[in-house]
């Protein structure tokens, strides 16, 4: 567990073996990689963007239980319905008081105790949504993405949680279009639109901190735009133009 | 933002073929008035000597889904369960079954779910698209999946029942909604629905056959992807995989069953052609 911008955003999760085991594992690959769910700390309660993966579902407890008071209200944001986002959801509700959840997507609904917000945003825009009393984020459909997805961004602390997408920080060389590799519907399609989308999405907003769903978040102004720059690049070159 | 209350609603198993039955529930919404529902299918395959089951379902459906196959099972155990990919429609019942089935095997892609499901991971079995299963008196093919969204995706062929298992392909509706008007699905739904009542309908017994613009929209809204992709390649790989396997009906997760194959296929690769030119 580590704080991502100065005590507002905390990174939560741990480590997976990225082996021939992992299907986003690009070929030859064999390290450990980071997973990671992100808690948003508000003035009267706290929202946690995805639940993280259940093999770490121990360690998340323990560190939202010394990220939380007691009794603290928490609203869960979904980026996407996929399994490594959601299926903590029921272990987190018996230990922490979860006032609601936000997804996207169909009419596939997260298991929840919790009012469960659907919410949904048209690919290549975004909307301002009060998550929680005190707390507003910037909920972006960027074009990036298999299913419905949304990235969190927090106006107050600049950090931009980006779900599946930039995932490959962590490596010792990292390779932008290792992070790709469950993107590969790229290379039979016009790859243009979706690079500009990655580009605006910056361009709009000042962006100090990256927290992907896999991998190590990028930190600072300038590294955030470089790799947004070079994310956007690895798209293109994909893609059939 | 859409706050749609979502009901879970129960339908009866069908029988399909000798040993072959469709299992699973509708999910359904209320669409600016108008009630939809959506498929979230399973498939059982049973043979002499082993029974194997095509995704888990929902987890709304877990009960219904337990119950089904204790109908069709009776004492005798599920072998097998192929989840066709790691999402919650189609493998969010495994604890559910594995517990219920203590000697039941994970097949197909099991990439991933050591992460999900780790307190099971003795019991994933790698089957690569090609592999067979030997049911007994009917043998189970995995098939690369030609159109998915996830990487570890299957398909699967039955030779039994000459079935073919599509997971997240050939997803189509029945009632385009009127995008704005009375009785619309909400503009922002991503799934393929229908109607109530034809929940349990071959794709030939629905009033009509599925029209180009029905099968594209809902193909574009579940294959958000395609909308980027001409998938005419895909076409040829399906084409030629019915070409070396006779089949006679499709499966598909989140449709009706398609017993008109050939027009079916000409039907959905003319949406997904439609979903291309009016995407991108």
């Amino acid at each position: 567990m580590s704080s991502l911008l100065s005590g507002r955003i905390h990174r939560l999760g741990g480590d997976i073996e990225l082996d021939e085991r992992v299907s986003w594992c690009p070929p030859g690959v064999r390290r450990t990689q980071a997973v990671n769910c992100y808690l948003l700390k508000g003035p009267s309660g706290s929202v946690l963007v995805d639940t993280g993966i259940r093999l770490h579902r121990a360690d998340i407890i323990e560190q939202l239980g010394r990220l939380m008071s007691p009794g603290e209200p928490l609203s869960i944001v979904l980026t996407r319905t996929e399994m490594e986002c959601c299926l903590n959801i029921p272990a987190i509700e018996e230990h922490f008081t979860v006032d609601s959840v936000w997804y996207t997507g169909g009419i596939t609904v997260p298991r929840s105790k919790a009012e469960s917000k659907r919410i949904a945003v048209d690919p290549g825009t975004s909307m301002r949504v009060e998550v929680l009393d005190g707390v507003v984020v910037e909920l972006v459909s960027p074009l990036l993405r298999l299913l419905p997805t949304l990235w969190v961004f927090d106006p107050e602390s600049g950090g931009l949680l980006t779900s599946d997408a930039f995932t490959h920080g962590g490596s010792a060389a990292p390779e932008t279009r290792e992070g790709l590799r469950k993107f590969r519907w790229f290379t039979g399609a016009d790859t243009r639109p979706i690079a500009r989308n990655v580009g605006d999405i910056f361009r709009d907003r000042d962006v100090r901190a990256v927290g992907p769903g896999y991998g190590t978040p990028f930190i600072g102004t300038d590294m955030c735009l470089e790799q947004a720059g070079e994310l956007a690049r690895a798209i293109e070159e994909m893609g059939i133009q | 933002m859409n706050e749609n209350p979502v009901k879970h609603d129960a339908v009866e198993l069908r029988w399909l073929a000798d040993g072959t039955y469709w299992l699973g529930g509708c999910l359904s919404a209320n669409a600016q008035g108008q009630e939809v529902h959506y498929h979230v299918s399973s498939y059982l395959v049973v043979g002499s000597k082993a029974a194997l089951l095509v995704d888990t379902g929902d987890p709304a459906h877990r009960a219904l889904l337990l119950a089904q196959l204790e109908l069709v099972l009776g004492e005798r155990p599920l072998d097998y369960v192929f989840p066709t990919h790691p999402e919650i429609p189609h493998a969010g019942n495994l604890p559910a079954l594995l517990d219920k089935y203590p000697e039941a095997l994970v097949v197909g892609d099991v990439r991933d779910y050591h992460l999900h499901f780790p307190e099971y991971r003795s019991r994933f079995r790698t089957q690569a698209a090609g592999s067979r299963i030997d049911l007994g008196d009917r043998e189970f093919r995995f098939l690369p999946a030609f159109i998915r969204d996830l990487e570890n995706t299957l398909w699967g062929h039955d030779d039994g029942a000459r079935m073919m298992f599509v997971s997240d392909g050939f997803s189509f509706i029945h009632d385009v909604p009127a995008a704005g008007g009375d009785g619309a699905a909400a503009e922002d739904d991503d799934e393929p629905v229908h109607l109530p009542g034809q929940c349990r309908l071959l794709s030939g017994e629905m009033p009509e056959p599925p029209t180009v613009e029905q099968a594209a929209y809902g193909t574009g809204r579940a294959l958000y992807w395609t909308k980027f992709v001409d998938v005419s390649d895909a076409f040829g790989g399906i084409e030629a995989v019915l070409d070396t396997l006779p089949t006679k009906l499709i499966g598909p997760a989140h449709g009706n069953v398609i017993d008109d194959v050939d027009g079916m296929l000409r039907t959905s690769l003319a949406a997904h052609r439609k979903v291309f030119a009016e995407g991108h």
